[in-house]
C-alpha cells in the first residue's frame, strides 16, 4: 500500500458521514446497509413489539404485504370495533410487548412451559384485566372466567402464529420492566398504573442488561427456528423515548440512551449470530441527526407520519422482492412540508406506557 | 278524555293489531319498510309520523322497531361458530367455538341499535308518552326454525344450519339489554317481553310461536296488549311513564 492509499479509499459512499448523512436531502438518506431478507406478496409477515411496532403493522397492512393476523377477531364484529379492541393491532392480540423478557415469557406461556402465579386484576366495578395485556379489552373482561378463556384462546393463537408465519418483525422497545418477585413474570406496565394494585412486596423493578436481552432473544430465536425452521426474524429498535424511568436518581434522557443502546447492541449481536435474523435501522432513520429532530412530534417523543413513512419506504425498497407489493403512498409529504405540518401528522398509537405520566 | 294507545312499528306489530282488533282505545299499525313502500304493512313512515303527531300528551305511543339484530347477527350459523360469556350467568359457553368477549359483542349491538333513526324520529314527533317494545323471545326449537327457514337475509340456512338456541337466547337478552340502555339515553321507556311468555329455559313458549322462525302469534300479541293496558291504567291520572 502506498502512502496515499489506505483502507478508507476503497469504501463505498455509505461509509462516509458527509456523503450519505450530511449532504443528501433529508428524504434521500438511506442508512440501510446489507438487508438480505426479501418479502414477496405471499410472505406472511407477523409483527409484535412496542408502540412503534404499531406503525410498522399499519403500513404493512396498507402496503399490499401479506400482513399476517392470526387473532383477527370475529368477522361479525365490525372492523372499527375489532380495531378498538386491539384485534389486528398486531398479529396476535397481545398488546404492546415492550421487553424481550415479555416476548420470551409470552412464548413460554403459549407453550405451557410457564404459568405465572399472578391472579387476574379485578377492578372496582368488578370487571377484570389480564395482567399481561391490561389494556387489550376496552371496558375490561366481564369476569375472571371470560378473561381466562380469552387468554387460552389467545395463547393458542400465538402458538399457531409462530408455527405458520414466514417473517416475524419484532420491535425492541424498553429494558425497564416490573416483575413479580414470586416467579419473575414481567408485566407490560407497572402494576397499579393501568389496573392492578402496586405492592412493593410483590413487585420489583428490573432494568435489563444487554446480556439479558440477548439471552431472552436467543431463547425466542431458538423457539421460532425450532418450530418453524424457515422463519426469518427482523429486529428493529423503537426510536420512541421512555415515557418515564424508574431507575433511582436517573434522568429520563440518560435512561433512554441506556435503554436504546442496550437494545441496539443486542440487536446487532443477534443479527451477527444468526443467518435468519436481520436488523432494520428504523431507530437510526428516526433519530439520525440528518433530520434535525423533524421526525419527532411536538412532544419530542411520538414519531411523525413523515418519519414513519421514511422508515417504511426504505423497508419496502430493501425488503420487497421484485414481483412484490403495491408501493406505499409514502411520498405524499413533500420536501417543502413544514415541521409543524409534519408534527401535526404524527399518528396516535395505543401506548399504555403513556399512562405513566397521567395526572 | 279517554287515553289512547297507538302501536306503530315493524312486522311484530301485526299480531298486536290482530289481538287488539275491535278495541277502541288501542290501534296498532305495521309500518312498511322505509326502503319499500310497496312492501307489506299498513302505513308508510310518513303516515306513521303524521299519526303520532295527532296523539295527545296523555296518550301512549308504543313503538316496535329495533330488536331484530340478534337474528341478523346470529340466527343462521356462521362459518366461524361463536359463543360468549353472559354476565351474572353460571352457564359456561361452548368453548369449542370462538369466544367473543361480552364487552366487544355489546359494543357491536349498542352501535347498531344506536343507528336507529325511526324511534327517535317518530318518538320526537309526538306529545304522547313513548314506550319501546321488546321483540318476542327466541324460539328454543332449532328443528322448528330449520323447518321454517330456508334462507334468512342472504344466508342459506339449510346449508349453514341454525345457531344453537341457547346462544340465540343469549343474543336476544344482550340485545334487549342494549335496547333498554338505548331507551334510557333517548328518554323513552322500555317495555320488556311479558314474563309469562318465557319457558323456564328463557325461550318463547311453544304455544306462542308464530308460523315462521322469528315471529310470535296472536296469543303473544294479546299478552303485549295486556301489558299496554296495564301501563295505561297505571299511568291514568299520573305523569308520563317515560
Amino acid at each position: 500500500m502506498t502512502k496515499s492509499e489506505h483502507p478508507y479509499r476503497q469504501l463505498p459512499d455509505k461509509a462516509f458521514w458527509r456523503r450519505v448523512v450530511a449532504a443528501p436531502d433529508m428524504p434521500d438518506v438511506d442508512p440501510v446497509g446489507r438487508f438480505a431478507l426479501k418479502i414477496g406478496p405471499q410472505t406472511r409477515v407477523a409483527t409484535a413489539g412496542s408502540c412503534f411496532a404499531q406503525h410498522i403493522a399499519r403500513h404493512l397492512k396498507a402496503s399490499g404485504f401479506n400482513y399476517y393476523v392470526e387473532e383477527a377477531g370475529h368477522p361479525l364484529i365490525s372492523e372499527e370495533i375489532r380495531t378498538a379492541a386491539n384485534y389486528g393491532t398486531f398479529s396476535g392480540r397481545y398488546g404492546n410487548i415492550y421487553t424481550a423478557r415479555q416476548l420470551r415469557q409470552l412464548i413460554e406461556r403459549a407453550e405451557g412451559q410457564f404459568s405465572p402465579v399472578e391472579a387476574p386484576w379485578i377492578e372496582a366495578d368488578g370487571t377484570v384485566r389480564d395482567p399481561f395485556r391490561p389494556a387489550v379489552q376496552p371496558g375490561n373482561f366481564a369476569s375472571v372466567a371470560e378473561m381466562e378463556a380469552d387468554r387460552r384462546m389467545h395463547l393458542k393463537a400465538i402458538k399457531r402464529m409462530f408455527e405458520t408465519l414466514d417473517v416475524f418483525v419484532f420491535t425492541l422497545g424498553l429494558t425497564e420492566c416490573w416483575r413479580s418477585r414470586e416467579d419473575g413474570a414481567v408485566f407490560p406496565l407497572c402494576p397499579g398504573v393501568e389496573g392492578g394494585t402496586f405492592d412493593p412486596g410483590r413487585y420489583e423493578f428490573y432494568n435489563q442488561t444487554a446480556s439479558d436481552v440477548i439471552a431472552d432473544m436467543e431463547a425466542v430465536i431458538a423457539y421460532v427456528t425450532g418450530i418453524n425452521p424457515h422463519a426469518q426474524i427482523v429486529l428493529t429498535v423503537s426510536p420512541v423515548p421512555l415515557m418515564a424511568t424508574a431507575v433511582a436518581d436517573e434522568h429520563v434522557l440518560t435512561a433512554t440512551t441506556y435503554s436504546k443502546s442496550v437494545l441496539r447492541v443486542a440487536a446487532q449481536a443477534l443479527k451477527d449470530g444468526h443467518q435468519n435474523v436481520h436488523y432494520f435501522p428504523s431507530f437510526e432513520i428516526i433519530t439520525g441527526a440528518y433530520n434535525r429532530g423533524r421526525y419527532y412530534a411536538d412532544d419530542l417523543r411520538n414519531v411523525t407520519e413523515e418519519g414513519v413513512s421514511h422508515v417504511m419506504r426504505l423497508f419496502l425498497k430493501h425488503a420487497a422482492s421484485q414481483e412484490s407489493v403495491t408501493p406505499l403512498p409514502v411520498d405524499t409529504v413533500s420536501k417543502e412540508s413544514t415541521f409543524e405540518l409534519a408534527a401535526a401528522r404524527f399518528v396516535e398509537v395505543e401506548c399504555e406506557e403513556e399512562a405513566l405520566d397521567r395526572g | 278524555m279517554d287515553r289512547k294507545i297507538l302501536v306503530v312499528g315493524s312486522s311484530h306489530t301485526a299480531v298486536i293489531a290482530k289481538a287488539a282488533s275491535g278495541m277502541d282505545s288501542l290501534n296498532a299499525l305495521w309500518v312498511k319498510n322505509p326502503k319499500r313502500d310497496d312492501g307489506p304493512g299498513d302505513i308508510t313512515v310518513q303516515q306513521a309520523s303524521e299519526a303520532v303527531a295527532a296523539l295527545n300528551s296523555s296518550d301512549i305511543l308504543a313503538i316496535t322497531w329495533v330488536g331484530t339484530y340478534h337474528n341478523i347477527f346470529g340466527l343462521a350459523q356462521h362459518e366461524q361458530p361463536f359463543d360468549f360469556f353472559e354476565p351474572r350467568s353460571s352457564e359456561e359457553p361452548d368453548l369449542t367455538r370462538e369466544l367473543i368477549p361480552y364487552g366487544t359483542l355489546r359494543r357491536q349491538f349498542a352501535t347498531t341499535i344506536g343507528r336507529d333513526s325511526f324511534t327517535r324520529k317518530i318518538g320526537g314527533n309526538t306529545k304522547a308518552n313513548v314506550v319501546l317494545l321488546a321483540t318476542p323471545p327466541v324460539k328454543g326449537d332449532d328443528d322448528f326454525i330449520r323447518a321454517k327457514l330456508k334462507n334468512y337475509r342472504g344466508h342459506n340456512v339449510e346449508q349453514a344450519g341454525v345457531t344453537p338456541a341457547f346462544i340465540r337466547a343469549k343474543l336476544w337478552r344482550l340485545e334487549m339489554s342494549c335496547i333498554e340502555s338505548y331507551c334510557s339515553d333517548i328518554n323513552v321507556e322500555f317495555l320488556p317481553a311479558p314474563e309469562a311468555a318465557f319457558t323456564e329455559e328463557g325461550f318463547l313458549r311453544t304455544d306462542l310461536y308464530g308460523s315462521d322462525a322469528t315471529h310470535a302469534n296472536v296469543k303473544y300479541g294479546a299478552m303485549v296488549v295486556d301489558q299496554l293496558l296495564q301501563l295505561k291504567d297505571a299511568c291514568s291520572g299520573s305523569s308520563a311513564p317515560g
